[in-house]
């Protein structure tokens, strides 16, 4: 569905930009990182991944850089950009009203008093 | 088994259309299928199970190519374009209201000398902004210095050889409009060399500000020097250059001010500049002489209406297309705006500050550094060449003035000008392409923790990528 998919796709590129927050990455890293930081939940496919990055390079939100340490195998590392770090902050907000609002409706008969 | 590898990553490329976008989008993903391989090997994985789980791991390489697809692709600049038509079309529309000029200021030429030819030239300008435009700008940064020299080389010829008009070399002066691009090159060329790249560019931005000086064509020379001053300026902004950003631009601001005062200083100790200053300030001291133009000009302004024909405030100046110098070419706005109102003046005025603005958002935006400073260069180019043009159509006539882009008489400046344009809007166009690399990007950027990390519970300390860095 049209719907559910964009609200993953805001989502990926959400948890991406937080990732970028800390330190640059490239593409592998990034699956790997947020594998392990999601405690196996999210795997990301490598296929999504990258039309997202360069959508998010686009829009500028975070820039590329390449390292060529090792010539056969040249890394692009991803920099979250100014403007990325604000679309972060809000993009933070809103999930953070959105969590709780499902966590309201889901356990809205829960009492602990 | 790379084949497999090799299968997978036709296949995405084949989704994306914008050919010169597939090699780009698809190296990424090389490493990426490489690194996964690595992994499961590690982990104890066959090469041809760990081959086909890491390309399984992937997605499907259409849906993969179709994704990367709709990112990358060339931006049509359709808007820009009209823009410029419209431009044209308005310079067109002047020219055919010149008409009347031409009849009493050139009575012995026919009414349409100038018109029939700025439109031959105006249409041979748009094929080459065309042609421009579809090119393939990056061939440009292939061999960056090669074309610096080859400019230089070209720009000696053109001076050695131009025919002489009013005593100075004519050719020249249109050809040195692509002086900026070709700095723009230069810059490119010493990404990442330092000071010695800053002082090889300082000193070509100087020589190219010379030989403008030499035609002597003081419009010119100002236009290099600032364009040459901001190109510089942004790649150490941008820590192209690889110099400290802070530093670098602190050595930049005191070259610029020791400029000024080096300039202002030798202008001052010259007799013919002092004068030049003070009658481009008080034209009305010698009115017949180095200020008549000035004087004309402000005379016109003055008795001009809001909207329709103004009055000519001094009789002496009656017919004013007899008195008024080169109204096809450096004195057209002043004409305009005496001859239809203020209102027209302001809509030609504001037509350009909007094409400029939005060229130089556009420029600022571009990520990669050859994109960048080409498109600057070109905005730059028109900004400056606008601004003097504009202040001289209002009577402060400190110096000469270029035509204007697009509205002027002025055959091969106009193909220059649709030419730079041409170039700019290929830049713009192909701005989606995957940033491949400017390398030296990496020395500001790469972060420390790249540099000292864990690896597998040890502390890591990458010499290599240091040794790179430096």
């Amino acid at each position: 569905m049209g719907a559910d998919k964009s609200q993953l796709a805001g989502s990926a590129a959400m948890l991406i930009m937080k990732l970028l927050d800390g330190q640059d990455m490239y593409g592998y890293q990034m699956i790997e990182e947020l594998r392990r930081r999601s405690d196996q939940t999210f795997e990301l496919k490598a296929g999504t991944l990258y039309p997202l990055l360069h959508n998010l390079e686009e829009k500028g939100y975070i820039t590329s850089y390449q390292d060529d340490a090792d010539a056969a195998r040249p890394r692009k590392y991803y920099h979250l950009t100014k403007s990325g770090r604000e679309q972060l902050r809000e993009k933070q907000v809103e999930w953070r009203r959105y969590s709780r609002a499902v966590d309201l409706v889901m356990g809205g008969g829960v009492c602990f008093a | 088994m790379p084949d497999r590898l090799e299968e997978y990553l036709d296949t995405v490329r084949e989704q994306v259309r914008w050919k010169r976008a597939r090699d780009g989008a698809a190296q990424e993903l090389r490493t990426h299928l490489l690194d996964q391989r690595d992994a499961y090997l590690e982990q104890g994985m066959d090469e041809e199970a760990a081959t086909k789980e890491s390309v399984r791991q992937m997605g499907d390489p259409v849906e993969v190519g179709v994704a990367l697809d709709r990112v990358h692709r060339p931006k049509p600049q359709w808007g820009l374009m009209a823009l410029v038509g419209v431009l044209l079309c308005m310079g067109y529309g002047v020219q055919l209201l010149l008409r009347e000029v031409t009849a009493i200021s050139d009575p012995l030429l026919s009414v349409d000398f100038y018109d029939s030819r700025w439109i031959v030239f105006a249409v041979v300008g748009i094929v080459v902004m065309f042609a421009v435009y579809l090119m393939d700008f990056t061939l440009l940064g292939k061999r960056p210095m090669g074309c610096f020299v080859l400019g230089i080389l070209f720009l000696t010829v053109v001076f050695l050889t131009s025919r002489k008009v009013a005593g100075r070399p004519f050719e020249i002066q249109y050809c040195l409009l692509l002086a900026p691009v070709m700095l723009a090159l230069l810059l490119y060329g010493l990404r990442g060399k330092g000071w010695k790249g800053l002082l090889v560019d300082v000193g070509a931005t100087l020589a190219l500000t010379v030989l403008a000086l030499l035609i002597p064509n003081v419009t010119l020379a100002m236009l290099i020097c600032c364009t040459g001053f901001v190109l510089l300026m942004i790649s150490v902004k941008r820590g192209w250059m690889g110099l400290p950003v802070k530093k670098g631009l602190a050595v930049l601001a005191g070259l610029a001010g020791m400029a000024v005062l080096i300039f202002g200083f030798l202008a001052m100790q010259s007799v013919y500049f002092r004068r030049r200053f003070w009658f481009a300030l008080h034209p009305e001291l010698d009115p017949m002489g180095r200020g008549y133009h000035a004087m004309v000009i402000r005379s016109l302004l003055d008795g001009a209406q809001w909207i329709g024909r103004g009055e000519v405030t001094v009789p002496g100046y009656n017919p004013i297309e007899r008195y008024l110098p080169n109204i096809h070419t450096d004195s057209l706005l002043t004409w305009l705006i005496h001859r239809l109102g203020w209102a027209v003046g302001i809509v030609v005025i504001a037509s350009f500050a909007l094409l400029l603005v939005w060229m130089a958002r556009k420029a600022l935006r571009q990520r990669g550094m050859l994109g960048c400073l080409v498109s600057v260069a070109v905005v730059s180019t028109f900004a400056i060449q606008v601004f003097t043009y504009v202040l001289f159509n209002l009577g402060f006539c400190l110096t000469g003035t270029l035509p204007l882009p697009f509205v002027s008489y002025g055959n091969a400046f106009m193909v220059v000008h649709m030419a730079l344009i041409g170039l700019a809007l290929s830049v713009f166009r192909e701005e989606s392409l995957p940033v491949q690399n400017d390398k030296m990007q990496t020395r500001k950027q790469m972060p420390l923790t790249q540099l000292i990390f864990w690896k597998d519970g040890d502390l890591v300390i990458g010499f290599s990528r240091l040794k790179q860095i430096r």
